[in-house]
């Protein structure tokens, strides 16, 4: 998708860089909004932790604000590998300390960070997934069980079910693309 | 990295279980960051990941069945076999009953020299009270005259065609003449089939409890032997039926030398010396294997002149003779096998002496030969203790008479 759309994506980062190089508020909150969920969902995945991965989504948010604004980025047009270093960062900072700090308080920024509405369709998803759940088999369940959580590779979550490494493959891609298919569905109204 | 290799490699997935390396992680990351669909997806799978978690213990407890049937052609395929085994099974019992009935094999069947004839009679239609008669007792005739489905190589069972439609008389004295004169005066006008037999359980053409009662009173040492139930004739034949020992041509190699200074003997006759003990115990298992136990029988004994000091042809020759018939004759060559203490067929010879002793309804020998098997160790170990439990009970029924 990035391979895509590459001139426009680098195009739109440099031109919002120089925005906030440039003091524009706006600029700032459209970063904020634009990266807030992808950068949350990075930290949710590296920590398993919603409450913790919230706070490091604002660190991390901050510091590439802080870091834009004093026109550390030496090529503007590389935002988002900017973004994925911070929050790698950041994060392996959080893992080494074991604690948070803020470090500095931008009320503009934190305004922005985290809202409500994100905090409720997460909580919607998160309902309709628990649905989804329950409508699959129990095998399709120890699939993905074995397969999401408990990190097993395909061929060995065949081995585990008995099956064989297509049946399981195509399983697995079907209850995915269900899934998506109808989350998207949901987060399109 | 694009969605597809995202899509295609599972990326996603093994992020989430961290079984991605730093180097593709930082570039799945940086995708993730500028590609709302697959941040989509990384939040989906997240969710996904996170209610299963949830419910971790619940699924792992639950059993899935087994998919023994994955597919409904499969179903069918089976179904539609054990139909079609089924319906070849049914037309095979049809065709062994048919053959059963047909009055021509009778005469077709080989008979031994006639000694000690028992008689086997149709059943008389007047009077049943002049002679103990034994009854079917609900069994239905095949189970009673081949309780084990006993193939051409068991004893007892090599004929016994008419079965199914015969009274047997019993005779009440030690004399076996006494029988076939209280039997002809039942019923002289009855057609006669005269099935003969030197002695014991396994004499051709007879029903087991013809046989049974028949020898009961030359052969048993408790009177009490010589009146027995339908139930009590079953089961001595069932102790009785003696199955043909296994034998692999392989024992042939630990006689490779000639005892006489012959030629090495080997499995190939053409360069064995003719007439050695080891040749005419290879002719004589090879009519054995193929059921020819009278032939063995004349092999062995000529192998035994030659041989007298090998347990394996005395064991052979006495177990031949017990599905020969000639249940009488099998403790000398069995005993000889027993006598050298350290064969290895002597489990085998305590208990197919036992077997030869049941169908001479010697009981008490035959116990005491089960049980010296019984507590040998081998392959018949379980079976002598199951068949001494059985003598026992069976000689408790007839005692308590």
């Amino acid at each position: 998708m990035d391979a895509g759309t590459p001139n426009r994506g680098m195009n739109a980062s440099a031109d919002l860089v120089a925005r906030i190089v440039g003091g524009e508020q706006a600029a700032e909150e459209e970063l904020v909004l634009t990266y807030s969920r992808r950068v949350y969902s990075i930290a949710t995945a590296r920590t398993r932790d919603r409450d913790i991965s919230r706070d490091l989504t604002q660190d991390i948010l901050l510091a590439v604000i802080k870091a834009v604004r004093a026109d550390h980025i030496r090529e503007a047009d590389k935002l988002v590998a900017f973004i994925q270093g911070t929050a790698k960062n950041v994060i392996n900072n959080y893992f080494r300390t074991r604690m948070r700090r803020s470090e500095t308080s931008l009320e503009a920024v934190s305004q922005h960070t985290w809202d409500s509405v994100l905090e409720s369709e997460v909580a919607e998803r998160r309902r309709l997934v628990e649905q989804e759940l329950e409508r699959c088999s129990p095998l399709d369940q120890q699939i993905l069980l074995f397969s999401l959580v408990d990190g097993h590779s395909l061929a060995e979550v065949a081995k585990r079910v008995n099956m064989s490494h297509d049946a399981v493959r195509a399983r697995k891609s079907r209850l995915v693309r269900k899934m998506t298919e109808k989350f998207g569905r949901v987060s399109q109204k | 990295m694009d969605c597809q290799r995202i899509r295609r490699d599972e990326l996603i997935e093994r992020y989430l279980s961290h079984r991605l390396d730093e180097a593709l992680s930082d570039e799945l990351e940086t995708h993730v960051l500028g590609c709302p669909e697959c941040c989509g997806l990384l939040e989906e799978l997240q969710g996904v990941r996170d209610a299963l978690e949830a419910r971790a213990v619940s699924i792992r407890l639950t059993v899935t069945k087994p998919r023994l049937f994955r597919f409904w052609w499969q179903t069918a395929a089976v179904g539609f076999a054990v139909i079609l085994v089924a319906s070849f099974g049914l037309f095979q019992l049809r065709k062994a009953a048919k053959h059963d009935e047909e009055p021509g094999l009778v005469s077709k069947l080989p008979r031994q020299p006639a000694e000690n004839v028992a008689e086997v009679r149709p059943p008389p239609k007047t009077s049943q009270s002049e002679s103990s008669q034994v009854q079917s007792a609900g069994k239905s005739p095949t189970e009673l005259a081949h309780p084990h489905r006993l193939p051409s190589d068991v004893s007892g069972a090599a004929a016994l065609p008419q079965s199914d439609k015969t009274i047997i008389t019993a005779s009440s004295g030690p004399n076996p003449g006494a029988s076939r004169a209280g039997a002809s005066a039942s019923e002289d006008t009855k057609p006669k089939e005269t099935a003969s037999s030197s002695s014991g359980l396994a004499a051709v053409g007879e029903s087991p409890i013809a046989l049974a009662k028949s020898t009961a009173p030359k052969a048993s040492t408790d009177p009490a032997h010589s009146e027995l139930t339908s139930a009590q004739g079953v089961e001595l034949f069932q102790i009785g039926a003696v199955e043909a020992a296994p034998f692999a041509f392989s024992g042939f190699a630990q006689h490779t030398k000639d005892p006489k200074g012959g030629k090495t003997d080997s499995l190939s006759v053409g360069t064995v010396t003719p007439d050695t003990g080891r040749v005419l115990f290879q002719k004589g298992m090879t009519a054995y294997v193929e059921g020819r136990y009278d032939d063995a029988i004349g092999f062995l004994q000529s192998a035994v002149q030659r041989e007298k000091k090998t347990d394996d042809v005395n064991f052979y020759l006495g177990v031949s003779q017990i599905l020969a018939g000639h249940p009488q004759e099998a403790p000398v060559p069995l005993g000889k096998v027993i006598a050298l203490e350290n064969s290895a067929y002597l489990q085998s010879a305590h208990y197919y002496l036992g077997k030869a002793y049941v169908q001479q309804m010697k009981l008490n020998q035959a116990e005491s030969e089960f049980r010296a098997a019984a507590a040998l160790p081998g392959r018949v170990t379980a079976d002598s203790k199951a068949l001494i439990a059985r003598i026992v009970a069976l000689r408790a029924q007839l005692e308590a008479k």
